[in-house]
């Protein structure tokens, strides 16, 4: 019989707790989940994961089927009032999102990691955390003596190269994909283990820093520590960058409308699955867009400003 | 046979699943399902937040707000409201008499 275990640890002083998981589940959260370093208050929301039901939650709840927007792609999913079904009865996932207590029933996880079953773990865990009042970014996040600037941009418009830039300039990096943001404390964590960039933009910025083989899609790992980041990556955000790439305009700042802002803001942090969530990060999204500073970062010609003053 | 006094005074409400942000001085709507934004001036934002009142009522409320003249707010709360669904942004509330 597989061995299970228990297993509990804080994630930004939320409690996150799986019963009777097979090892690589646990190994697994840990490595996309569990960042010691980061010491916040404790909170009093309650993940729970479960592994030891082998049937589907049922719900009198009418059944409505919709997508989980990704990055590369959609994730199906059916709905039964409050809970979320990825998958099916053999291997999936169901997830109770709610403010102080989440549950999340996983199904049929193996020895190895199955991909759309971690993908859909992932946005579990994501949920959960959002009705819990946090706000994930896909930003890149540089810090400087002011504060920190979250640079947004949807893929490929050059989140991690602006990143380097920024390390260049001497900045102290918290960031290269995802951060998740306190949004009453203006507290930004990093959320990556590594900056994942293409070689020959690690070559023309850091000559001299040794990096992993690259992985399947051309990207090598660095670490935070190789770039000159040490210590807990955690700063107080001062500013939101939206960036454009436009080689007919001057490389600059320039001043970005509210709307624009808003769109960025959504596009980063993406579309929760639960109106709870929705609300929570309404709310969230409106004060970050009055209480932070706003600006345009043109990718163009010329050499790129001060990016982190 | 003339229309009901629902149908020449319909109510509405957001389409389901519609994500706003307000800025309080412009309301921006964000369609999830075809990725649209709409922003909503002041005048857009007040009628929004009171959607659910018939247009009499939504015209009233601007009508005081703004110190405009009844017929003329009448008209802006048709404008927008046309506006609105023509964009997929309102839907006729069910529950209207």
């Amino acid at each position: 019989m597989r061995p299970e275990l228990s297993h509990s640890f804080a994630v930004l002083g939320r409690t996150v707790s799986a019963a009777s998981a097979p090892a690589s589940l646990i190994a697994w959260l840990e490595e996309h989940w569990h960042f010691a370093e980061y010491q916040t208050p404790p909170h009093s929301c309650h993940i729970e994961i479960d592994s030891s039901a082998t049937t589907r939650q049922r719900s009198d709840d009418p059944l409505v089927h919709g997508e989980a927007a990704l990055a590369d792609g959609a994730l199906p999913f059916a709905r039964h009032g409050d809970c979320w079904t990825f998958g099916d009865a053999v291997r999936g996932l169901d997830v109770e999102p709610g403010s102080d207590a989440a549950r999340i029933t996983v199904r049929g996880w193996g020895d190895a990691v199955e991909r759309s079953l971690a993908i859909a773990l992932q946005l579990a865990l994501t949920e959960a955390l959002r009705v819990s009042g946090l706000v994930p970014l896909h930003a890149s996040v540089a810090d400087g003596p002011r504060g920190a600037t979250a640079f947004l941009g949807v893929s490929g418009t050059g989140k991690s190269t602006t990143l380097l830039h920024a390390a260049a300039q001497r900045a102290r990096l918290i960031a290269e994909d995802l951060c998740w943001l306190d949004p009453a404390s203006l507290t930004v964590f990093g959320w990556d283990r590594a900056v994942r960039v293409w070689p020959e933009t690690l070559r023309r910025f850091f000559p001299d820093v040794s990096a992993s083989a690259p992985t399947a899609d051309g990207k090598v790992l660095v670490s935070y520590e190789a770039l000159g980041a040490s210590g807990a990556r955690t700063a107080r955000l001062k500013r939101l960058a939206l960036l454009t790439r436009d080689e007919a305009r001057r490389s600059g700042w320039e001043e970005v409308e509210p709307r624009a802002a808003v769109g960025a803001l959504w596009e980063a942090t993406g579309v929760p699955l639960s109106d709870g969530a929705r609300h929570s990060v309404s709310l969230a999204a409106a004060d970050l867009l009055r209480r932070l500073e706003l600006g345009r970062l043109v990718l163009g010609e010329g050499p790129l400003p001060d990016l982190v003053s | 046979m003339s229309a009901s006094p629902a149908a020449r005074n319909p109510r509405f409400a957001p389409k389901p699943g519609l994500i706003e942000t307000d800025l309080e001085r412009e309301l921006v709507l964000l369609d999830p399902e075809t990725r649209q934004m709409f922003s909503l001036n002041e005048t857009g934002r007040i009628v929004w937040r009171a959607l659910g009142d018939d247009e009499d009522e939504l015209a009233r409320r601007l009508s005081t707000h703004f110190q405009a003249a009844l017929e003329d707010a009448r008209a802006d709360v048709r404008r927008l409201l046309d506006e609105l669904a023509r964009a997929g942004l309102i839907v006729p509330r069910a529950d209207a008499p």
